[in-house]
């Protein structure tokens, strides 16, 4: 066996010749994977030479190389696993490629198994793919681009994701790109994304992370949000985010290629006439070719790329392949335009559609008001005049008939029922007309208090009434008379929710412009059914209700420039709160006295 | 004894007000319509007016101009069962607005200070009462 392998090397010295001269990269390795030796083209393509080689595995070679399977999927291949699977590794035919993205070179590999027992050697061939491979990988960046684009929301990733393709990919490497859009109805042209580093230190530290991690393009478009994108580009490149370019202007290449749609490329723009001097000092870049973006024969921007702190020449191929991915981004540009047209036509049509229903349920709203507000007048009226001289009279017998008898008992109920209807009256009246609103800077916490002791013989047993005070002597701009009454409502209320037993806690806040006035009960809640009808007049879930408390007290603190709120829930309270202007001092001092004025 | 014109449409509460008034010592005389009481300030000279506005024939508000253009320092208390008078330019002129109630309370308060305000401003003046018009 020992002498199969001599002989098979020794075929291979002696053919050393051929080997040499061979149009692919060819080497040996010993059945446990070791190389043994290759030839020139090899030892090129590996920028290596015989002594760094030999007895390496092959993993070790090919150490900083990105090793892959192309089909079905592109799938990173353990070189090492590889060559020891016997089976497989003279069936597959991987792709490896030097991980510098800038200056890539792909090669294909394939393994073969000669002879055999001990003297079975691996023959590795490496055949040059770079064109063929850099021609396929610009495929699948339009095919990428394409789906990010799709995908794409807003205008600024969009921006990004079509910059990024032009520095990120292996096949398109330029070191930065910007677009400039037009702007101020399209008189000038802005710098709006740029990608790159902002100097040659960030230059190394990126291409080396880039090296290290080899991020898919995917990875690369997804890593950041399109605001950190933004910030980043203002961060590295601020004076070139804040220049403008007039359209019309003589002296800009990226003003040429907008306003003449070709691309222009210049090698060195601090000579090239066509260029502005200052412009090539915020750009920094010597060489640098700007294309358009053109959809449907409309202008809508300019790309310019260059290869700044990479050292090396913009290639003819590299501006024909940016004219095609140009092409490309315009259009999605013209989509994303179009998108975020109707994007804010929807949302201006929903805006819309929500006022009309406002509007509407308002309109319902007041046109029962104004109903009711018509019957009160008609009837409230012609009851209170009869009802003012039955309790009027009652009132009398009340006082003349001696203590203990039956009369003055009957009248004390007459006069009693009377109150009851008359503040049923006075109510329906305050709804359909609130009356005349006189604001004055108003202390809640003292008014609470008023109406905690007016409720005083109502609070007993296991119900409590608590007031909280967290204004510190804040005070609100509304009319006392209104305030009071909607307290009152509210905590009536609130004491009928909690019944036997339970506790009701107003509650004094600030919140910016506001004072809020909660009410909270602790009683059963109000279902959710009743709860989009709580201010509609005539709706009461109460056996003797009116329908009115609560429609009133709306009417009250609207009238005071107010808003009141209810949040409820079965089996955990209700909290009603009152929001009030805050009293903001002499400003609205003055206001109140010209009210006062004209109220007297 | 101050005189009180009490004007009101509605013969049951011409009585109560009569009542209550006089039982407080105050001398009563009831109109019940505007026209009424603009005949009747002549012929009473009263010190004040309790006066409804809404009535058939001539309403409080016509007849509270007829009587301040002639007795215009004459207190005038309108009392009506609308609070929506109240915002009226016209019932501004009038001294007291009060909002009928069973409870007369705030009636019979707004008259007391009315009738003391004038009787300290007549003191003021240092001579006895003299009605204007005369």
């Amino acid at each position: 066996m020992k002498n199969g392998a001599d002989q098979l090397d020794r075929v291979f010295q002696r053919a050393s010749d051929l080997f040499h001269s061979l149009p692919v990269g060819v080497a040996f390795l010993d059945r446990n994977g070791r190389f043994l030796g290759g030839n020139d083209l090899f030892f090129q393509a590996l920028d290596r030479d015989h002594e760094e080689v030999y007895g390496r595995s092959l993993g070790e070679v090919f150490r900083r190389w990105h090793a892959f399977k192309r089909a079905p999927q592109e799938k990173t291949v353990d070189l090492e696993a590889l060559v020891r699977d016997e089976r497989a590794r003279d069936r597959v035919c991987i792709l490896v490629t030097t991980q510098a993205p800038a200056r890539g070179r792909t090669f294909r590999l394939r393994l073969k198994t000669l002879g055999e027992g001990e003297g079975k050697r691996i023959l590795l061939t490496l055949e040059e793919e770079t064109q063929a491979q850099k021609m396929e990988q610009k495929i699948r960046l339009l095919q990428m681009l394409a789906k990010h684009i799709r995908s794409t929301p807003d205008l600024d990733r969009l921006l990004f994701t079509i910059l990024t393709c032009v520095t990120a990919g292996r096949a398109l490497s330029f070191s930065r790109a910007f677009i400039f859009l037009p702007c101020q109805g399209g008189k000038n042209l802005r710098c709006r994304m740029a990608v790159g580093p902002g100097s040659p230190e960030e230059a190394g530290a990126i291409w080396a992370r880039l090296a290290r991690e080899d991020p898919d393009l995917d990875t690369l478009l997804t890593r950041y949000s399109a605001a950190r994108v933004k910030s980043e580009a203002a961060r590295a490149f601020p004076e070139l985010l804040q220049l403008s370019i007039p359209v019309d202007s003589p002296r800009s290449l990226v003003a040429r290629t907008f306003r003449e749609k070709a691309p222009h490329w210049t090698h060195n723009a601090w000579e090239d006439p066509r260029e502005d001097p200052e412009f090539v000092r915020i750009f920094r870049a010597r060489e640098f070719v700007a294309v358009p973006m053109v959809a449907a024969g409309k202008n809508l921007g300019v790309i310019t790329a260059d290869n700044l702190y990479l050292d090396r020449p913009i290639v003819h191929n590299d501006i024909e392949f940016l004219l095609i991915l140009a092409g490309q981004a315009a259009l999605a540009l013209e989509n994303a335009f179009a998108q975020a047209t109707l994007n804010s036509q929807v949302k201006h049509l929903a805006r819309m559609n929500k006022n009309l229903r406002e509007a509407r349920s308002k309109l319902i709203l007041s046109e029962k008001m104004a109903a009711v507000g018509s019957l009160a007048a008609r009837i409230t009226h012609e009851i209170r005049n009869p009802l003012t001289t039955i309790g009027g009279f009652a009132r009398r017998i009340l006082k003349e008939a001696p203590e203990g008898t039956k009369v003055r008992r009957n009248a004390g109920i007459i006069v009693e029922e009377v109150d009851r209807l008359e503040a049923l009256l006075q109510g329906i009246l305050d709804f359909s007309r609130p009356s005349q609103v006189r604001p004055v800077p108003l202390d809640l916490g003292a008014l609470a208090q008023e109406v905690k002791v007016t409720f005083s013989s109502q609070v007993k047993g296991k119900v409590r009434l608590r007031v909280q005070d967290q204004v510190q002597g804040k005070k609100a701009f509304a009319d006392p008379s209104h305030v009071r009454q909607v307290l009152i409502n509210l905590v009536k209320n609130a004491i009928e929710a909690v019944g036997e037993e339970g506790t009701i806690r107003i509650l004094l806040k600030e919140a910016g412009e506001r004072l809020i006035v909660s009410v909270e009960d602790d009683g059963p809640g109000i279902p959710e059914e009743a709860r989009g009808r709580l201010f509609e007049p005539f709706f009461t879930t109460k056996i003797a209700g009116t329908g009115l408390g609560l429609p009133i007290t709306r009417a009250l603190v609207e009238a005071n420039k107010g808003k009141i709120q209810v949040e409820s829930a079965p089996g955990k309270g209700t909290t009603f709160r009152v929001l009030l202007p805050l009293y903001k001092g002499e400003k609205e001092g003055g206001g109140r006295q010209m009210e006062e004025g004209r109220a007297q | 004894m101050a005189r009180i014109l009490i004007v009101d449409d509605e013969k049951n509460q011409r009585l109560l007000y009569r009542e209550d008034f006089e039982e407080q010592g105050y001398e009563v005389r009831t109109a019940e319509n505007g026209l009424e009481a603009l005949r009747l300030v002549d012929e009473f000279l009263p010190h004040l007016v309790v006066l409804d506005i809404s009535m058939p024939g001539m309403d409080g508000m016509e007849a509270l101009s007829g009587i301040l253009a002639r007795y215009p320092d004459l207190p005038v208390v309108l009392h009506t069962a609308y609070s929506s008078y109240r915002d009226n330019f016209m019932s501004w002129s009038a001294h007291a607005y009060v909002v009928k109630s069973s409870d007369r309370e705030e009636l019979f308060s707004t008259v007391r200070r009315l009738l003391d305000e004038q009787a300290a401003k007549k003191n003021q003046a240092g001579t006895k009462p003299a009605e204007v018009g005369e």
